[in-house]
């Protein structure tokens, strides 16, 4: 990890402690003892934290090899995901989960784009989806939302 | 022995169909790269709900157990570990499949796994009653220094970084705050109507351990990983038997180091497996053939991390401390049914926890005989494209979630949990910590709050808390589990750096 991300790791983590510090303080209602105590202590251990880090020398050699965040990978699945949530109810859980797996299943293929790698993700995603129909609807009778579709 | 008196439960119809089919969906979730055991014990919760405690139980504890053993064989055939217990079984067993061994090296996978299984199920079947005994004379106090001896020692001694794991812990007790208070019944921290009901355990740990390895999958995916594969050799399988066995020294340094790791609150399998291969490296007249190749580098590995399983259920079967994160996960699963860990669980429910530990002892064999049998197509699960799982999880992940409660605010949480989890695993924190506090939280607070009324009726909350011998143990385990850990640390750190320094030295030399 960089001396900068490390830092900045240490400065976000206290900056969430001290949130929470006064989220527990703030209503002035009994009930909140324990949360106050809890978020007391992850202040001070986030300061803590803060204050080793700022202290610590990382040497230059181990942010030779510094490690990122995918973000090629990861932002395509994040609005795959945020979809799902944001629609699910509306069009049905199947549905919705159908397009999802489908949609990673192809996007994710490595190799040239062709109409075969989209009906290939499709038929596995529907195959899927019919097997977690039966475990979950016929199975375990869990009613999952229906929406406009299912 | 209550033992032999509830066995025949064990293999009794539906609990025997239970056994038999969860090794082998164990074996095959273990098999798969990426798929952790902590991962598919946390995905498979929400299947328990519809069976009864025991039945649920078994479900979760052979997963534990067949995931740990099946996950050596992406270990084995493409170089990456099915679990983190499986690191060191990579080490001499992916060499054997590059030289022709593949077969061979999964024959002693699975036999080594079942004698170290075995003599971590024995050990906590005979160590537990021991220390529920123990437990007998614990009151809110002691239970509530329980409760963060549990979160400090996975904090500590299951984090790459003492501070990070403890900070995690404590910001997961905070989540598990959320909802109600347990005494007054008042409503707190509802900043939205998803939050209504509090953050359960079933939604956080599907969503902190199942939504970052969907991101990791998906980035194997894209960089092509996991691709070389090796062709199976023809082996009898009685050949494999009788050579395994007569390694006695491996199996007998794997299966006691695997023991006493898995004793130890929270240092995790692949430290078992590790220390295990280290040892028996030490002690072998031939130490240069390890990391070449050498079977004894598997067997001692794979017995460490399988007798390491039924350890790490003696501190929280007895003291609700789990041994490793997926103890944590199947502690979880245990107070979803009910049921509280301590005596009461071998008093008033001794045959849900008798018929649990006798179908752990079982499973042992399942695992060994599935195994063998499974080994020679294992290769046709570790060729499951990677995006095709990541896919398949983050469903399963939504579908479970939502199948617990009916609720989609829960599936909101444990989407949102899993995606925050991803990436603060990028700054160095885990989700074993989080899980904990999740779980732990909201015993300390009961006791805590409980210990209070008390406390005003006697001494006052100083006295109450921290004095008595049992209270004053357990805070010094505490800060003895984060003393050792920062020494640790220190250490580790020392050493990398003058690693560091020699090859500098090197280099410009």
């Amino acid at each position: 990890m960089t001396s900068l991300k490390r830092h900045l790791t240490s400065l976000i983590t206290l900056l969430i402690a001290v949130g929470l510090a006064v989220a527990s303080y703030w209503p002035s209602e009994p009930g909140y003892e324990f949360p106050q105590i809890i978020a007391l202590v992850l202040v001070a251990l986030s300061a803590i934290h803060l204050l080793v880090t700022v202290a610590t020398r990382k040497s230059h050699k181990a942010n030779f090899a510094e490690a990122v965040i995918p973000w090629a990978g990861v932002i395509p699945v994040l609005l795959i995901l945020g979809g799902l949530l944001l629609i699910a109810e509306r069009l049905g859980f199947f549905v919705t989960s159908f397009i999802a797996f489908a949609l990673i299943a192809v996007l994710y293929t490595q190799g040239p784009w062709s109409w075969r790698r989209v009906i290939r993700g499709c038929a596995i995603s529907a195959i899927f989806m019919g097997v977690l129909y039966a475990v979950f609807v016929l199975l375990l009778e869990v009613q999952v939302p229906k929406g406009a579709l299912i | 022995m209550e033992l032999f008196e509830y066995l025949p439960q064990v293999l009794s119809g539906w609990n025997l169909v239970i056994l038999i089919a969860g090794t082998v969906v164990g074996l095959l979730l273990g098999a798969t790269p990426g798929l952790s055991p902590t991962m598919a014990v946390a995905l498979l919760i929400p299947f328990t709900f519809q069976m009864d405690a025991t039945s649920g139980l078994i479900l979760l504890g052979v997963l534990y157990t067949s995931t740990v053993a099946g996950g050596a064989v992406s270990a084995i055939l493409v170089n990456i570990p099915g679990a983190p217990a499986n690191i060191a079984t990579m080490l001499d067993g992916h060499p054997m499949a590059k030289k022709g061994r593949a077969t061979e090296a999964l024959h002693y996978c699975f036999i080594s796994s079942g004698v170290g299984g075995v003599i971590g199920v024995l050990v906590l079947i005979f160590f537990t009653p021991v220390l529920v005994g123990f437990a007998l004379s614990f009151g809110p106090s002691e239970l509530f220094w329980t409760a963060i001896l549990g979160i400090t020692v996975i904090g500590s001694l299951g984090s790459s970084s003492v501070l990070k794991g403890l900070i995690a812990g404590a910001f997961g007790i905070w989540i598990a705050l959320i909802g109600f208070n347990p005494v007054a019944g008042t409503e707190r921290f509802v900043f939205t109507e998803h939050l209504q009901g509090g953050v359960t355990i079933i939604p956080a740990l599907i969503g902190l351990f199942a939504i970052p390895q969907v991101f990791q999958m998906i980035e194997m995916a894209r960089q092509g990983r996991a691709d070389e594969t090796f062709g199976m050799e023809q082996r009898p399988v009685w050949t494999s038997i009788i050579y395994n066995l007569s390694k006695v020294r491996a199996l007998g340094i794997g299966s006691v180091i695997g023991t006493l790791v898995g004793l130890i609150p929270g240092a995790g399998g692949q430290i078992a497996g590790l220390i295990a291969y280290d040892q028996t490296k030490k002690f072998s007249p031939d130490s240069d053939a390890f990391g070449h190749g050498e079977p004894e580098g598997v067997i001692a590995s794979e017995s460490a991390n399988n007798s390491m399983v039924g350890a790490s259920l003696v501190p929280m079967l007895s003291l609700g401390i789990p041994g490793s994160p997926t103890a944590a996960v199947l502690l979880g699963g245990l107070l979803i049914q009910g049921l509280f860990p301590g005596p009461d669980l071998f008093t008033e429910h001794a045959p849900v926890a008798w018929t649990f530990m006798g179908a752990l002892l079982v499973s042992q064999v399942l695992l060994v005989v599935f195994g063998l049998y499974i080994s020679r197509f294992s290769k046709y699960i570790i060729r499951i494209p990677k995006h095709y799982m990541a896919a398949a999880v983050a469903i399963l992940a939504v579908f479970g979630t939502y199948s617990v409660q009916n609720s989609v605010s829960d599936v909101i949480i444990m989407m949102t949990m899993g995606v925050a989890m991803y990436f603060a695993t990028w700054f160095g924190f885990s989700p074993g910590p989080v899980v904990l506090g999740i779980i732990l939280g909201p015993i300390a607070e009961t006791n805590f709050l409980q210990g209070e009324m008390i406390a005003q009726a006697t001494g006052g909350n100083a006295q109450y808390f921290l004095t008595g011998n049992i209270n004053i143990l357990l805070m010094s385990l505490c800060v003895l589990s984060i003393g050792y850990s920062i020494f640790a640390e220190y250490k580790a750190k020392a050493k990398r750096r003058s690693q560091e320094t020699g090859r500098t030295v090197g280099v410009e030399s």
